[in-house]
């Protein structure tokens, strides 16, 4: 069998349209000198995505109040923008820490024992449950074990190498890795074909 | 038949394992029916997972960030953007030079309107060398001489970055350009007026510290312009 990659890293743009990062250096010299609808306009800009971001790595419960503590975050470290990447790379990058943090902070160890939450390992596989029990793809991510499901969401949905997310992370490349397969394991069993 | 290499699969997918050990796992995934299955299921998940929508619509949250925002202040200013002078070849880079002079010169002259205000307020300061040494412009306002220094500093960095913006002008997308314009428009007004105010109330703490952060915003937005500039260069 060949071994091709599934797909290479997958570039970190906005979903809001197409990248302008010359508008977006612009956007971030504004905001620097303290011109808040700059900032407004960076915030709608990028939204979607650090929302998206906070869903699936932490809850659509806790997403909006994240969202809105990521992009204060980013307020204040403007100044640490030096331009070197893309503005929506250096705020996705902010976001993921952010975010992981949040996680440790609020010592959130998804230990899914009751029976309308189980982990997703332990729930049925497809092949044994009839079509309209099957998770969706969506909910099967947000079942995830913790550590599998942020890995996951790093590597396979963000496009983050495992010695990124290791780093990012503050364990090792190997067991990014180990995660990764823990959770696709679980996850082709919620495929929707 | 073991499946000694079941936990690696996905590294096998992803073409991450090292030369040695795709040979193996390669020798195992092709006798082992499966493990083939297991391999085709793995890339189907990363797959599902490259073409996910959003999760969740998006509500407003702006009004909640703006209200933070502004009981947090402006942005921290940490240094100049090094980018451009990154990306120039050595021989390209004096232009740069302006910008470390901008750099110093906001802190110059943050600092020393600071200092000169604590100067002549304070109420133990004792006596203030700076000031009785200080020159009485023509126009009636007290200026220290390292406050003259710093605005001299800071005049020169403003005229050179302008010059750099003058000049690049046409590299830069009009509606840049008009952004920008609007902006130090805005800025230079402000300036202008607090100036004004201060020939009236030139010990005013308020219009001394508002004078400095919005020179500082001045240079700062010069700055990033130059950048834009050079970047295009």
């Amino acid at each position: 069998m060949q071994t091709t990659p599934i797909r290479g890293v997958r570039a970190v743009s906005s979903t809001a349209g197409p990248a302008r990062p010359d508008s977006d250096i612009t956007e971030a010299a504004l905001a620097v000198a303290g011109d808040e609808s700059a900032f407004e306009r960076l915030y709608r800009k990028h939204v979607n995505r650090i929302h998206a971001l906070a869903c699936r790595m932490l809850s659509r419960d806790e997403a909006d109040e994240a969202t809105q503590d990521v992009f204060v975050r980013a307020w204040r470290k403007l100044g640490s923008f030096r331009g070197e990447a893309a503005f929506g790379t250096w705020l996705h990058r902010l976001a993921v820490n952010e975010l992981l943090g949040r996680r440790k902070a609020l010592g959130i160890q998804r230990e899914r024992y009751t029976a309308d939450d189980r982990p997703l390992e332990l729930m049925p596989a497809k092949r044994h449950v009839s079509v309209e029990h099957t998770l969706d793809f969506e909910a099967a991510i947000e079942r995830l074990p913790d550590g599998a499901r942020q890995v996951f969401v790093l590597h396979d949905v963000e496009g983050y190498r495992h010695e990124e997310i290791a780093e990012m992370m503050g364990t090792v490349a190997g067991t990014s890795k180990s995660q990764l397969h823990r959770a696709r394991m679980a996850l082709r069993q919620h495929l929707d074909r | 038949m073991e499946h000694t290499w079941q936990d690696r699969l996905s590294e096998y997918a992803d073409g991450t394992l090292s030369a040695g050990e795709r040979a193996d796992c390669e020798a195992h995934v092709a006798q082992c029916a499966e493990c083939t299955a297991l391999v085709l299921e793995l890339r189907a998940v990363a797959r599902r997972a490259a073409r996910l929508d959003a999760p969740a619509p998006v509500p407003d949250l702006w009004a909640g960030i703006a209200a933070r925002i502004a009981d947090s202040g402006e942005p921290t200013h940490v240094r100049p953007w090094p980018v451009a002078a990154r990306r120039l070849p050595a021989g390209r880079r004096t232009p740069w030079r302006p910008l470390l002079a901008a750099a110093v010169a906001v802190f110059l002259a943050g600092g020393a309107v600071v200092w000169g205000v604590l100067q002549q307020t304070a109420p133990d300061a004792g006596p203030a060398p700076a000031v009785t040494t200080a020159v009485p412009p023509a126009d009636g306002m007290t200026v220290l001489p390292a406050m003259a220094r710093a605005e001299a500093t800071y005049n020169q960095a403003a005229a050179d970055l302008r010059a750099i913006l003058d000049e690049g002008r046409d590299q830069l997308d009009p509606k840049t350009v008009a952004v920008l314009e609007r902006n130090l428009a805005l800025i230079d007004t402000a300036i202008a007026e607090t100036e004004t105010a201060l020939r009236n109330d030139p010990a005013s703490a308020y219009l001394n510290s508002y004078l400095a952060r919005t020179m500082q915003r001045k240079l700062a937005l010069l700055r990033q312009a130059a950048t834009l500039v050079q970047a295009r260069s």
